[in-house]
């Protein structure tokens, strides 16, 4: 059990900056998740921390241990591979004895902690087959009875769940979570997939382009994204940019949309932050916080506007319209039964008009 | 139709290849009177294994003469255990220099690997022929000439350079995480190497060794000039020099037939660990 410390990781191949000035603390016990789309520098991040590649500047604490620059075998870690990087010559068994046979561990010890995991895991008909003759989630579990068998101090997924089918993929899940919340070793997990990271991380690392935009609890990602990036990469269907101007009239806020006359009204805390009179911004509006009202309605209702219907997906449960308005497209959540035609008009009300969120226009950071 | 004439082709192939081979087998187990009968046998009327023995170098009773015939004029046995010795030598230290040095080239890739690799194929660009008399002249001096010792030396020289580029072309494509993952379970850099990489790699060391053994074994040109006309004298040499036999075509049938079974026997047996390897040149048009 460990808390990890990153100072200022940075790593630079050749031209390309993979990691910039990268400072988080990873508590003890925590399971903590990577996430950002693909080439954003979280599997290198992943790869200094294991001490698989060394940064070109900053410091890896181990709790108070500098170990930048040890190497793997020596930090006693455990890490499970996108591609499970299962020995094919060597038998379940011994693809999970392995770590313990190279740290000449007695025999029988060996053998009782390989049972203990494999019943854990339950693949304990698995333990005299090789990979090529299992299955790709028989081969996870294998990988992570060899990462568990060692007892380490800190674990560290590299996307592990992409290579099963998505049915599979939902059970894996749920059995990472309890184990992880069981064990109680500390976690780094790096993935794309936002379902992932918010249903199995306590806390969330978000990361664009070798930077950490933001660290929080998944509920705090969500309510409070840190800048337009993380707000639009967060949440399905993606949040709806506005743009738009605020004006700071006598202590009264009002946030007009770039092309409509509603305005909505806006703290005078944010307002003020704003820049005053005028300042261009933009503002986030989650689809959830859109609805669709169809009809004549428009004139009665508050915080409304025409738009009309560009495509209309069904999700069963629910259904997601995407509505062009002012040259854009935004998306809105509703309710299966609402069925509207293809350019049909509708009318689009803002509820929950106090989440709506605020973005400096030139910087995209949060607002206030 | 498509299907039926591929079918005529593949067995058009497999006949162009079986059929000299057969003759020869069907040769060398006659007795001489038998070789040029009309019609042709298909099949030995007499078989026997008098051309073997003689081959080998035995004296023969052969019954059909009344007479003890006396072993072959040619070192065909001596050959034989000379060129199974050289091809040994050349395939193991092939494999235990070209390994490492493909594994180096092919997994760590730095500014240098570029001039490396010239480096090391450039030798093989020039047609070996061209060197030969140079080598000749190296070979006297340094008594490469006319020892088993030498004639290794030559076809290492020969062969090194693509059996480490080739295996470097594997390498270079071999899934690094197997490596990551036995360095983070404990094992120290050459650990990971000797417990994980190579028991996984073993297909393409083993074509290797394969490919390295038989190109010695059936290398003509340096072997002849290196090594005819002494001790050393390996089998191809022989075999090319036994031409003068073509009265006695079945003994030169039995000589060919017993340099075919080693390398017969070997291919067949690492056929089992040669799974998947992909070569980056075919061998045909590098070598000889």
């Amino acid at each position: 059990m460990v808390e990890v410390r990153l100072e200022h990781i940075t790593k630079i191949f050749g031209k390309t900056i993979a990691v910039n000035d990268l400072n988080v603390v990873i508590r003890d016990k925590e399971f903590f998740v990577l996430l950002g789309p693909s080439g954003c520098g979280k599997t290198t991040t992943l790869n200094i921390v294991a001490g698989l590649e060394k940064p070109t500047s900053g410091r890896v604490y181990f709790d108070d241990e500098d170990v930048t620059f040890l190497p793997p075998e020596e930090r006693n870690i455990a890490m499970v591979f996108q591609s499970y990087a299962l020995y094919p010559t060597m038998t379940a068994y011994d693809n999970i004895a392995f770590p313990l046979k190279i740290r000449r561990l007695p025999r029988d010890e060996i053998h009782k902690r390989v049972r203990e995991v494999a019943e854990m895991l339950r693949i304990e008909h698995l333990l005299d087959k090789k990979p090529h003759q299992m299955s790709g989630g028989e081969r996870q579990r294998v990988a992570l009875a060899r990462a568990i068998v060692r007892q380490p101090r800190l674990f560290l997924m590299d996307e592990p769940l992409s290579n099963i089918d998505a049915k599979l993929r939902i059970t894996a899940r749920t059995e990472l979570i309890r184990l992880q919340r069981e064990l109680g070793v500390t976690t780094i997990y790096v993935t794309h997939d936002q379902t992932e990271a918010f249903t199995m991380g306590h806390r969330i690392g978000v990361m664009f382009s070798g930077r950490l935009l933001q660290v929080g609890s998944p509920l705090e990602i969500f309510e409070c994204p840190v800048n337009t990036t993380v707000a639009g990469f967060i949440g399905i269907p993606p949040m709806n940019f506005i743009e738009g101007h605020i004006v700071y009239d006598e202590g009264l806020g009002k946030f007009y949309f770039k092309w409509s006359e509603i305005a909505l009204e806006v703290e005078s805390v944010v307002a003020e932050k704003a820049g005053g009179h005028g300042k261009s911004v933009i503002a986030g509006i989650r689809p959830q916080n859109l609805q669709i009202i169809k009809g004549e309605s428009y004139g009665k209702v508050n915080l409304a506007f025409k738009a009309k219907v560009y495509t209309v997906e069904r999700l069963g449960t629910e259904s997601v319209i995407v509505v062009s308005v002012g040259g854009e497209l935004l998306r809105a959540i509703a309710p299966p039964e609402l069925t509207p035609s293809l350019d049909e008009d509708v009318v689009v009300k803002i509820v929950n008009p106090s989440k709506v969120l605020f973005f400096n226009k030139s910087t995209g950071d949060l607002i206030a | 139709m498509k299907r039926a004439l591929l079918t005529i082709g593949v067995i058009f192939i497999v006949l162009w290849s079986i059929t000299p081979i057969y003759w020869a087998l069907n040769l060398s187990l006659m007795y001489h009177f038998e070789v040029y009968s009309v019609p042709a046998h298909l099949f030995p009327e007499h078989p026997t294994l008098y051309n073997y023995l003689r081959s080998l170098g035995f004296s023969v009773f052969n019954p059909f003469t009344n007479r003890v015939d006396p072993p072959v004029g040619y070192p065909v046995k001596e050959a034989l255990i000379n060129s199974l010795i050289v091809a040994s030598i050349v395939s193991l230290i092939t494999i235990a220099i070209a390994t490492p040095a493909g594994y180096a080239l092919g997994r760590y890739r730095t500014k240098h690997t570029g001039l490396l690799t010239t480096l090391l194929l450039g030798s093989r660009t020039l047609p070996p022929v061209s060197i030969l008399i140079p080598l000749y002249v190296i070979g006297l001096r340094y008594r490469l000439i006319g020892t088993i010792y030498g004639i290794s030396v030559m076809h290492l020289a020969l062969v090194l350079p693509l059996i480490t580029w080739i295996l470097m072309g594997f390498f270079s494509t071999f899934p690094s995480e197997i490596e990551k993952a036995a360095r983070i379970d404990g094992a120290t850099r050459l650990q990971a190497i000797i417990h994980v990489v190579i028991p996984t790699a073993l297909p393409a060391i083993a074509s290797a060794g394969l490919l390295s053994f038989l190109f010695s074994y059936n290398e003509y040109l340096f072997s002849w000039v290196f090594t005819s006309g002494t001790p050393a004298q390996t089998i191809q040499p022989t075999l090319a020099s036994m031409w003068f036999m073509i009265g006695e075509i079945n003994i030169m049938a039995a000589s060919t037939i017993l340099s075919l079974i080693v390398p017969i026997m070997i291919s067949l047996y690492f056929q089992k660990y040669i799974i998947q390897v992909r070569l980056v040149d075919p061998y045909a048009i590098a070598f000889e």
